[in-house]
């Protein structure tokens, strides 16, 4: 149940999550700064070589590295057993980096075998991490939905690195003979909708509670939603294979079915939280949990077959900016300054004053952020079906703009790990507004 | 002979311990089930709001930290216990408040 003492909840001491976030964000910065500085790759076709790039950028190098971090942080403290395999966790660290960014300059050289070789290295820190989540979900004392959501999420990420793999050594050797748009499209929803929507699905059944003091009465809704999804993934897969429509349309389906039922689920447990007010991080989240159930119907509408090519963009950036990066940075908006925290000032509860976890961020920089993100994937979305480079442009220093003040907030809880605050200076209990 | 620790004092010292989450204090998040005084040992029994939650090592090591360092204090006993399970119910009507909801009445 409670971790005994001399184990610490925290993952070698913090340094495996922060080391792989602080990664992650890099690479944000840097894919940020493409967008901004030449937002003309947005307004290229899905299947550009410098389109996918910049999605191997942000998914693989930004996107994926943090949530490596988050899960060998959050998943041991779910199944309270406490984190192990520090040593692979770092090999993990640098395959991925290498590997991603092999993977991101051999698509903008056209090099599919130095992608291949970029990939690999991905793939063998990918089966770190799958055999790391599969050792900790064995010494779980039982497997509720959320853990089995984990599970499921590491065995797409590796059906998703397998499909990569198969298409570049495919592309490059023409071993055989294939339709590699259709593959495409299943190795980007096995990615994006097998392991983020899943992992989302599980995790936020007990981030959400956790973040708001509210009660979780069953696992019910979180059971049937990625029962649901999971079942929509499994058609979905062969059904971009084999371009059959009626297998993509009974995926999507489900898939619409599922967010629909998480939905429901979520807001029953938001009617019981004790605490009233949604900070911005959480905000974030939620935002992202909204362009995510927008991209899931635009999905459905590209399934019949109406939409352009730079609807499909436009989707994949509704879905990947709008969805599943304003989910991660929503949660890091939590996550970080909870784990500097934990470092930092956990050591001192009960034996000098402590600041609370929320106010070493900055949360009027959050706000920003928030508002931004908003408004910006908006505008790139328009950009994109409109072909309207002005608005594309505008969009994307909005959404450079958003990054800034996000990684502003982050800067300002990671200080604490160098500078910790005065006992004199700490605000112990900041006490919110009451609702009238 | 020792002067003896008066309990109000106990659940004042545990008040100042806030949730690192939401700054509320343990005591007001009903965290604290029981404190008994006897001689210069306080027992303390407490919850957390969640078995796996991530700071509950720290809070209840903080808790010993901050009675043992009480005046006349020799020893404090901390037991963590999980019957009857904490629920949002156990907060207190100024942890309501803290947490952003209107007083009652």
């Amino acid at each position: 149940m409670f971790l005994p003492p001399g184990r610490s909840p925290l993952a070698a001491g913090a340094t495996i999550p922060l080391s792989f976030v602080a990664a992650g964000l890099v690479a944000a910065v840097l894919a940020t700064g493409w967008v901004a500085f030449v937002p003309g790759t947005l307004a290229l076709p899905y299947l550009h070589m410098h389109v996918v790039a910049l999605a191997h950028a942000w998914l693989l190098g930004a996107m994926l590295t943090i949530t490596f971090g988050a899960v060998y942080q959050l998943l041991p403290v779910l199944a309270n057993t406490g984190f192990r395999g520090a040593a692979a966790a770092w090999i993990h660290l640098v395959l991925h980096l290498v590997g991603a960014a092999t993977m991101v300059f051999s698509f903008l050289a056209g090099r599919m075998e130095l992608v291949a070789a970029g990939g690999a290295l991905v793939g063998i820190g990918v089966m770190l991490f799958a055999i790391n989540v599969g050792d900790t979900l064995r010494r779980a004392h039982c497997l509720d939905p959320v853990l089995v959501a984990f599970g499921a999420a590491a065995a797409w990420l590796l059906v998703t690195v397998a499909a990569g793999l198969s298409i570049a050594l495919n592309l490059h050797y023409g071993w055989w003979s294939l339709d590699v748009l259709a593959l495409l499209r299943a190795h980007a929803h096995a990615g994006v909708a097998g392991f983020f929507v899943t992992l989302l699905q599980g995790a936020m059944f007990r981030l959400v509670p956790m973040f708001t003091l509210a009660e979780v009465r069953d696992l019910r809704g979180a059971a049937a939603s990625i029962a649901l999804s999971q079942l929509g993934l499994l058609l979905l897969g062969p059904g971009f294979v084999w371009s059959n429509v009626f297998l993509i349309f009974s995926g999507t389906a489900l898939l619409l079915g599922s967010f629909l039922v998480s939905g429901i689920a979520l807001h029953r447990i938001l009617q019981t939280r004790k605490k009233r007010h949604f900070e911005p991080g959480l905000r974030g989240f939620f935002l992202g949990l909204f362009f995510l159930s927008v991209a899931a119907i635009g999905g459905a509408t590209l399934a019949f077959g109406v939409g352009t090519l730079e609807a499909a963009l436009a989707y994949g950036v509704v879905a990947v900016l709008g969805g599943v990066l304003a989910t991660i940075e929503g949660m890091l908006c939590k996550i970080v300054p909870f784990l500097v925290w934990m470092r930092v000032y956990g050591p001192r509860v009960g034996r000098r004053p402590t600041p609370v976890a929320g106010s070493l961020g900055r949360a009027a920089a959050e706000r920003f952020w928030l508002r931004l993100h908003a408004v910006s994937v908006v505008l790139l979305a328009i950009g994109i079906v409109f072909s309207h480079l002005a608005v594309l442009a505008v969009g994307a220093v909005l959404f450079a703009a958003g990054q800034c003040a996000l990684l502003v907030s982050l800067a300002s809880s990671a200080r604490h790990l160098w500078r910790p605050a005065t006992p004199g200076a700490v605000a112990v209990s900041p006490r919110p507004k009451p609702a009238l | 002979m020792k002067p003896s620790i008066d309990p109000e004092e106990v659940w004042k010292t545990l008040s100042t311990i806030p949730d690192p989450e939401f700054g509320v204090g343990i005591v007001d998040l009903g965290l604290i089930y029981d404190v008994r005084v006897e001689g210069a040992c306080i027992h303390v029994a407490m919850t957390l709001t969640t078995p796996s939650c991530p700071a509950g090592s720290m809070i209840f090591s903080g808790v010993k930290a901050a009675l043992e360092a009480m005046p006349g204090v020799e020893e404090a006993k901390v037991e963590l216990v999980w019957e009857p399970r904490w629920t949002t119910d156990m907060i207190t009507a100024a942890g309501r408040e803290h947490l952003g909801w209107a007083p009652a009445g």
